[in-house]
């Protein structure tokens, strides 16, 4: 016990001063330190002032039933969440120098897990209380739930911790029980996890067409959950939502009843981990080899590392998908397709929701048309943003194996375009689509807003990824530091500026209030002679990148 | 098929290795660290002050192991002995086995069926002191990034018990494996070999009477070479059982007495290499290469 606090101890204060003592990791820590101080002064302001603060004060109310609904929601899919990887062996990891130094060593794998269990209880503690600060930071507190009380929120802070401990512990029961049995169990948890996925994608379903039609019949969904059976089933989350939710303290003797049972429910799960140890290092050793290789892939930015790591475990009829066709100049495209249909079901699933759940936000938020309208726009842009950053990390990995694919029978500017341009074209598709979802959810932004961004998406998504490649070609070593520093700089400053034109345009043509159409063609006449500049410049770079330039 | 080279301990040496004197070996083995139960696998019993020599009890023995991940049979029925001061090499292609059985004697992977006895003590029934006994170093180096050197000595050293003196002990490794300028630096700043060797100083930090070695030598520079390879036959030289898993057949021959050879989880050969060479049927001047190659080429197991 005296080694493992040892450990625990030194890793805790090595890590704060390795913080302390790195600029860049200070300045996020500084960052999100002030940020978590401006969250809670905003709530404690609110409540001595008795105003509303954060989204709240710009006049945003939420009905209580929607909010209970949502949470429901959320719980229900962070559950299926746990019980997928539960099922799955993926809940339990140690880590690789745990492997090495901790479990040959004479210490009890009983204690080791003890200790396990207990630290990550402490560790949910922490995030269930970072959930509930932001909540309180964009949930409108013109609401006055429990939440909205310093007593409301320590209650519902402690609920929220059983809840999530009974969640994760119940995974990891999970895990080791059918791990334990895996031949004999494997079609039943091929059904289970059937199960769970209709389950969750039904909840949601149904829980988005009952909020679409008013907050009565949101009531009546919460009504139908909370009766038997499904209750047997619900019950945890509503007590959760409720606590949250409530606007008066529920009845003594039931809050005592209700919570102290999922209080047991908890620490029953807590226990149950504790006594089922037996074989729980060959059940998670597969799973912790691989987070392991996963956090060195994503530590030195390595994409390919990180996609083989996605594509491991596949099953054998997701490698053949794609059918043969096409000659060499197909033969970049080809593969990343062939990579996206080996994703996995989950993450296909998972692109799916994205491309929905604009849609589906439009639909729930209480946002006017008017708000909406003007958030589309920026929101496509940081989305492209984003997903800028992904290319230009695969981009990058690319370069690692350049000499291989410059020894195919493709010229340069093929393998350019194979290499950037794919991607982005997928992804634009993508957000094109959810520009429809919201059009379709909320007819009254207007449709010719919508299309003009859409227009403008292709391009701009072209541009980010082809100053991506730039800034790859140009500090193209991943695991040097520096260089990932510089390059993600050229990066966010080459957008900024191609972006510019384009963004100028398209201000003046809604001043000037032409129609979406043209402000559309506006916004791509800025963008062509972007990215035309940027296809030169980066096949220029391309051509001339050699292995080892670095 | 597998030959008579290949029955538990029957190639245990029954004089020490490198020149050790009978009586030093079984002092130590009867010292204060002596088991209080032994294993009845090695018969249960020390031999008494005045007796007749007997026969060395081999340090480990492990006892038709087998292990199982899911269907898969990784390691099956393997049974061998390793004497005090003996450095015996495990050989085997791909995928053999070799790791898997480091793991289980290590306590680390719990044997599917079998057993592996660590000085008299089962890794099955009686864990914690049969890991007491035992120190692994792994063929990849895996340390706590955010601990230092100096303190990854510390923690192992708490972590089996270890009632001798730390400063003294951890000075002089470090200073044999060049690494005592970097004591307080952390692990994850380390080089490769560096990790490795720090990986090699956590296993000599504790009084451990059986070494596990899984490829000791990759990743580090000559002069680390040298060091750890000295290290190795002078835990032989004090009576300590040594177990090379490497694919490097050149300096398991080197180094390694007796060898055995692995294929697809199971134990095909063992012996010294003459014994290797008349069971492969190859010459009397070919390599442990070319006798591994011969071996595993035709085996069937």
């Amino acid at each position: 016990m005296r080694a493992l606090i040892y450990l625990k101890l030194h890793l805790l204060k090595n890590g704060i001063l390795s913080v302390l003592t790195n600029p860049k990791r200070l300045v996020f820590a500084v960052i999100f330190v002030v940020w978590m101080g401006a969250n809670i002064l905003a709530a404690i302001t609110a409540r001595l002032t008795g105003g509303a603060a954060g989204v709240g004060a710009h006049g945003l109310t939420v009905p209580e039933v929607h909010l209970r609904l949502g949470m429901v929601a959320l719980l229900l899919m962070l559950t299926a969440t746990a019980i997928e990887r539960g099922l799955d062996g993926a809940v339990f990891s140690f880590s690789a120098a745990d492997y090495d130094l901790v479990f040959p060593s004479p210490i009890p794998r009983r204690l080791v897990v003890i200790g396990r269990v207990v630290a990550d209880a402490l560790s949910l503690l922490l995030w269930v209380g970072i959930f509930l600060l932001m909540m309180l930071a964009f949930l409108p507190l013109r609401w006055e739930g429990m939440a909205g009380t310093p007593a409301g929120i320590g209650a519902a802070w402690l609920v929220g911790w059983a809840y999530a401990v009974l969640v994760v512990n119940g995974a990891r029961i999970l895990e080791l029980v059918v791990a334990g049995s895996q031949a004999a169990v494997g079609s039943a948890v091929r059904r289970l996890k059937t199960t769970a996925y209709a389950v969750v994608i039904l909840a949601a379903v149904g829980a988005v067409w009952a909020i679409s039609r008013g907050a009565g019949q949101s009531g009546a969904v919460l009504d139908v959950l909370g009766r038997p059976p499904l209750l047997v089933v619900f019950w945890p989350m509503l007590s959760v939502a409720a606590l949250l939710t409530q606007q008066t303290p529920p009845l003594m003797a039931s809050f005592a009843v209700t919570y102290g049972l999922l209080g047991a429910l908890s620490a029953a799960a807590v226990v149950g981990v504790c006594l089922l140890d037996r074989d729980i290092i060959e059940v998670t050793i597969e799973h912790s080899a691989r987070v392991s290789r996963i956090r060195q892939a994503m530590r030195s930015q390595n994409a390919d590392a990180l996609a083989l790591e996605r594509m491991q475990g596949r099953p054998a009829n997701q490698r053949s998908l794609l059918p043969n066709w096409g000659g060499p100049f197909w033969a970049l495209p080809y593969r990343t397709l062939a990579e996206t249909s080996r994703a996995g079901t989950l993450r296909v699933v998972g692109w799916g929701f994205a491309v929905v759940i604009p849609g589906l936000l439009a639909t729930w938020l209480p946002l006017d048309d008017d708000v909406l309208r003007v958030l589309v726009g920026p929101v496509a842009g940081y989305t492209l943003f984003l997903l800028a950053s992904f290319h230009a990390l695969r981009f990058r990995a690319e370069l690692g194996h350049i000499a291989l694919l410059r020894a195919l029978p493709v010229p340069d500017w093929q393998l350019l375009a194979g290499l950037s341009l794919p991607r982005p074209l997928a992804h634009s598709i993508g957000v094109v689509a959810a520009l429809i979802g919201i059009g379709i959810a909320r007819p009254g932004v207007a449709p010719d807003m919508l299309l003009a961004v859409a227009m403008c998406v292709p391009l701009a998504a072209c541009t980010s990824s082809l100053v991506g490649a730039i800034a790859a070609c140009l500090f193209p070593e991943a695991t040097d530091a520096a260089q990932r520093f510089f390059g993600g700089l050229i990066h966010v400053a080459g957008m900024t500026l191609a972006f510019a034109p384009a963004i100028a345009l398209v201000v003046v043509g809604t001043v000037l209030g032409y129609a979406g159409p043209m402000v559309g063609i506006l916004g791509n006449l800025g963008l062509i002679p972007v990215v035309v500049v940027s296809w030169l410049v980066a096949y220029h770079l391309f051509r001339k990148f050699q292995p080892g330039d670095e | 098929m597998i030959d008579d080279t290949t029955q538990a301990g029957a190639t245990v040496p029954s004089t020490p290795q490198h020149g050790q004197d009978v009586q030093d070996v079984q002092d130590r083995q009867s010292g204060q660290s002596a088991p209080h139960q032994v294993h009845p696998a090695l018969g249960g019993a020390q031999p008494s002050p005045g007796s007749e020599p007997q026969p060395l009890a081999p340090l480990l023995l492990i006892d038709s192991l087998g292990k199982f991940y899911r269907d898969f049979p990784a390691v099956q029925g393997v049974s061998f002995a390793v004497g005090p001061g003996e450095i015996v090499g495990l050989v085997g292609p791909n995928g053999a086995g070799k790791t898997t059985i480091l793991r289980c004697i290590a306590g680390i992977l719990r044997p599917t069926s079998g057993d592996a006895v660590s000085a008299g003590y089962s890794i099955v029934s009686q864990t914690a002191e049969a890991k007491r006994n035992i120190a692994l170093i792994p063929e990849t180096p895996n340390l706590y990034e955010l601990l230092t050197v100096m303190e990854h000595l510390r923690f192992v050293h708490m972590a089996y018990g270890e009632t001798e003196a730390f400063e003294p002990r951890a000075q002089a490794l470090l200073e044999h494996l060049d690494l005592w300028e970097r004591r307080d630096s952390l692990a994850g700043t380390l080089s490769k070999g560096m990790k490795q060797k720090l990986a090699v100083a956590c296993a000599f930090i504790h009084s451990a009477r059986i070494f596990l070695f899984d490829e000791p030598f990759i990743g580090i520079d000559p002069a680390g070479q040298r060091a750890v390879r000295e290290m190795i036959q002078g835990a032989a030289s004090n009576g300590a059982a040594v177990l090379i898993s490497s694919h490097i057949l050149d300096t398991v021959q080197h180094l390694c007495p007796r060898v055995l050879v692995l294929h697809r989880g199971v134990l095909i050969a063992q012996g010294d290499l003459g014994q290797l060479r008349h069971r492969a049927s190859v010459g009397e001047d070919v390599s442990l290469e070319d006798v591994f190659l011969a071996l595993t080429r035709g085996a069937t197991p």
